[in-house]
């Protein structure tokens, strides 16, 4: 046996191990923290071309979601209304034009809506920033959604209640099965004289808040309309 | 390993024949060829102590590399970076660059992979299960046998890896937590294979380094005393007007013996020969060799689940798992040969340690797992015929007749004729002819994999049947692989011992304290070996 190395190197196997042990958990708490979409995705909240609240008109005026996302029931691409939409309201055209003609004076100079009218007089669209996205190889149907009792509170959250648009679920893979595998959890009987309409997000919260209660109806839902969420890959890879 | 060592008398008999000048008698070749059940042929020849088989084996490290190497090195070089190269271009191309686009859509990726993890049986059989029988002739090839398991492993599972298209979603093949919140099936042998091909991988490499820390160190300590000259990299090229002190300033001299003996000492781990590590070091092996020794037979068991479980006709056979052990065992031989020979003629001394006896120990093991296979063959269309199945007929008729039929005769000449030759003790004995069956073997157990691949050629939809050809990125990754295989097999072979000394000592006569050389051995001689050669005689 000759003396290859000094004393202090005993140490090094020792230090070595702690080191890389204790990288080794750092990456994969960082992984687990940083490489996720709840990390990345949730909270995208773009500034728009048009600051559009939707706490003002699906919050303080109540206009039902579907009043301007009007294809939801029907089709699987929930539309983004076009400036047609908003002209139902605010065409600027006299008083007349106003539904509650105390708006007209507030409304009358918005900058905001003059280039509304503007995009709607040219039929150049408003380039509005998609915030909802999944990869082009996942399919995500609205209409069966909502038809099936999921109300738009379950990934959109309270709207009702943002200022701007904002992105407030992960939208992954996971999330996604993690209710296709427990469906109860979230479908909501629109019959029920508390909601009434899926598009009533405060309802909706409060109904899914309250867990026993939401589970007992869900459940009954579930068996009395055969919901049978698909868990296999082609439901969404197609 | 164990202390069974040859009759003394008649070893010395033997090998004292080999050092008076007879070097080839035709009966016994080098002395160890005999037929007489009571004779224990030595297994180490040349009349060698413990010190010779040392210089010997450390000396094909630490002497100048041999002529024939830098072009073995430079050829296989090349090859590996074409390989490179090629897996290179598939991944930012797409998987499509192979033949896929066809039923056979497993192509040679999948045949390139169950060659190799074949081939990789050879040395765990040779480490594990044949220490296991205590078959002693093994101690000259074990660690020859199970760095060639390491690298063709390497290669193995570089193909399952880069055929899944997306390479950097390889990760979904293991059962990480992530945010898709699905597991790979672990109903599917595909996810069998990683657990399989992984231990296999992960036991081999730990079963092959521990066995050669002893000798690493031994290495390192020779490094020490060796080496006197300094390295200097530094600007020796640079024109004579450089002054001298800039010179002074960008040379660098480091004492050869550090970089040697520092790259043994980090890999020999503080061995210091004492008889607690030999203990501990016994005792480690045989528990590597107990768990190696059921991974022989398993890995290429769930290789051929591969096939098995699923319902393809041709591979839905309980027959799989035994036939493909079988001629995992065939192959890995073969290839063992087939680097074993050419060592074996290129390395001075390496005759002493791998004799005759030896080989033809490996020709024999051949030429039964060979029959083994061709047993399986010939069954497998027995019972496609016995069980009255169709379509298992069907698919049989069409690999021996179908457009395949090429590949299929190829099979059945390679693997169940030519093994066959080994029943004759000039086939075994002659080591050209084994070399060249070894090649036609090794190219058979290739067209093996290609013929059970190519089922799905004929699959159940008639409309969809097409015929695989391979496309020059096809052929180019298999001949890198070949590449990155002799690379890493050279590097070995100039850096690592490749014989066990330890081991290869255990087994010489000179190992048992009775023997009469035990004492004149040198042990106290000043060899600065004497604590390692004093810890292997004294158990």
């Amino acid at each position: 046996m000759s003396i290859v190395f000094p004393r202090w190197t005993n140490a090094v196997p020792g230090v070595l191990v702690a080191t890389l042990g204790v990288l080794g958990l750092g990456v994969v708490w960082a992984t687990w923290y940083y490489a996720t979409p709840d990390f990345w995705q949730v909270g995208y909240e773009p500034d728009q071309p048009v600051a559009f609240s939707h706490q003002i008109h699906a919050g303080q005026l109540g206009i039902d979601c579907r009043h301007c996302h009007s294809n939801v029931e029907q089709s699987g691409h929930s539309n983004i209304p076009d400036t047609a939409t908003c002209m139902s309201c605010h065409t600027g055209a006299g008083e007349a034009g106003y539904l509650n003609a105390s708006l007209w004076a507030v409304h009358r100079g918005n900058s905001d809506l003059v280039r509304i009218r503007a995009a709607y007089a040219s039929g150049e669209p408003i380039r509005w920033r998609r915030i909802h996205k999944i990869p082009d190889y996942a399919h995500f149907n609205h209409a069966i959604h909502v038809n099936a009792g999921i109300s738009c509170y379950s990934c959109h959250g309270r709207m009702d209640q943002q200022e701007i648009a904002r992105q407030v679920h992960s939208l992954s893979m996971g999330w996604c099965l993690d209710c296709h595998r427990s469906p109860e959890e979230h479908v909501v009987d629109v019959n029920d004289p508390n909601i009434r309409r899926i598009t009533n997000l405060a309802a909706v919260e409060k109904q899914l808040a309250n867990r026993p209660a939401q589970l007992a109806t869900g459940v009954e839902l579930v068996i009395q309309n055969k919901l049978q969420p698909p868990q296999h890959c082609g439901a969404c890879h197609y | 390993m164990s202390s069974i060592h040859p009759d003394q008398a008649e070893a010395l008999g033997l090998v004292g024949k080999r050092g008076q000048g007879v070097e080839r008698d035709p009966e016994t070749i080098d002395g160890t060829i005999t037929d007489d059940p009571t004779r224990r042929v030595p297994l180490v020849l040349g009349n060698r102590d413990f010190h010779s088989v040392t210089e010997t084996i450390c000396g094909w490290v630490e002497n100048k590399t041999p002529n024939w190497w830098f072009p073995a090195f430079a050829v296989s070089n090349v090859l590996a970076i074409v390989g490179t190269v090629m897996i290179l271009f598939l991944i930012v191309t797409g998987v499509g660059v192979w033949g896929l686009n066809n039923p056979v859509s497993w192509g040679w990726a999948i045949v390139n992979f169950v060659w190799w993890v074949g081939i990789g049986h050879a040395g765990t059989l040779i480490s594990a299960i044949l220490c296991l029988l205590k078959q002693n002739w093994r101690t000259s090839i074990n660690r020859f046998a199970e760095a060639m398991t390491i690298f063709a492993v390497i290669c193995a599972g570089t193909f399952p890896g880069i055929h899944v298209g997306r390479v950097w979603f390889a990760w979904f093949l293991f059962p990480i937590p992530n945010y898709n919140w699905i597991w790979p099936n672990f109903r599917s042998p595909l996810l069998w294979d990683v657990f399989a091909v992984g231990t296999y991988f992960t036991v081999s490499l730990l079963f092959w380094y521990m066995g050669m820390i002893p000798d690493l160190a031994t290495l390192r300590d020779r490094a020490i005393a060796r080496f006197n000259q300094k390295v200097t990299f530094g600007p020796m090229w640079a024109p004579h007007p450089l002054p001298a002190f800039v010179k002074k300033l960008t040379t660098v001299s480091i004492p050869a013996n550090k970089i040697a003996s520092y790259f043994y000492g980090v890999l020999a781990l503080g061995w210091r020969f004492s008889s607690r590590h030999w203990w501990n070091y016994e005792k480690a092996y045989i528990l590597l060799a107990g768990v190696a020794a059921p991974l022989v037979l398993s890995v290429h068991s769930v290789v051929s689940f591969d096939f098995a479980v699923s319902i393809i006709p041709g591979w839905h056979t309980t027959i799989f798992p035994p036939y493909f052990v079988a001629g995992a065992i065939f192959s890995g031989f073969a290839m063992v040969l087939t680097l074993l020979i050419p060592a074996r003629a290129l390395y001075p001394g390496m005759k002493d340690f791998v004799t005759a006896r030896t080989i033809e120990n490996m020709c024999k093991i051949i030429t039964l797992t060979g029959s083994m296979v061709g047993f399986a063959y010939i069954m497998e269309f027995f019972i496609a015929w016995y069980g009255a199945n169709p379509y298992e007929a069907e698919a049989f008729m069409i690999r021996a007749f179908g457009p395949y039929w090429w590949a299929y005769w190829i099979m059945m000449f390679c693997n169940v004729v030519s093994p066959q030759v080994f029943w004759f003790k000039w086939c075994r004995t002659n080591l050209v002819f084994i070399f060249i069956i070894s090649i036609i073997v090794n190219i058979g157990m290739w067209f093996e994999r290609l013929v059970i691949v190519t089922t799905l050629s004929a699959d159940f939809v008639t409309s969809s049947w097409g015929y695989y050809s391979p496309t020059w990125v096809d052929i180019l990754t298999f001949v890198g692989s070949i590449g990155i295989f002799m690379t890493l097999f050279l590097l070995f072979c100039r850096f690592l011992p490749m014989l066990a000394i330890s081991e290869v000592k255990n087994v010489m006569p000179q190992a048992d304290p009775h023997h009469p050389m035990y004492h004149k051995d040198g042990h106290h001689n000043g060899d600065q070996h004497k604590a390692s050669d004093r810890s292997e005689g004294g158990h």
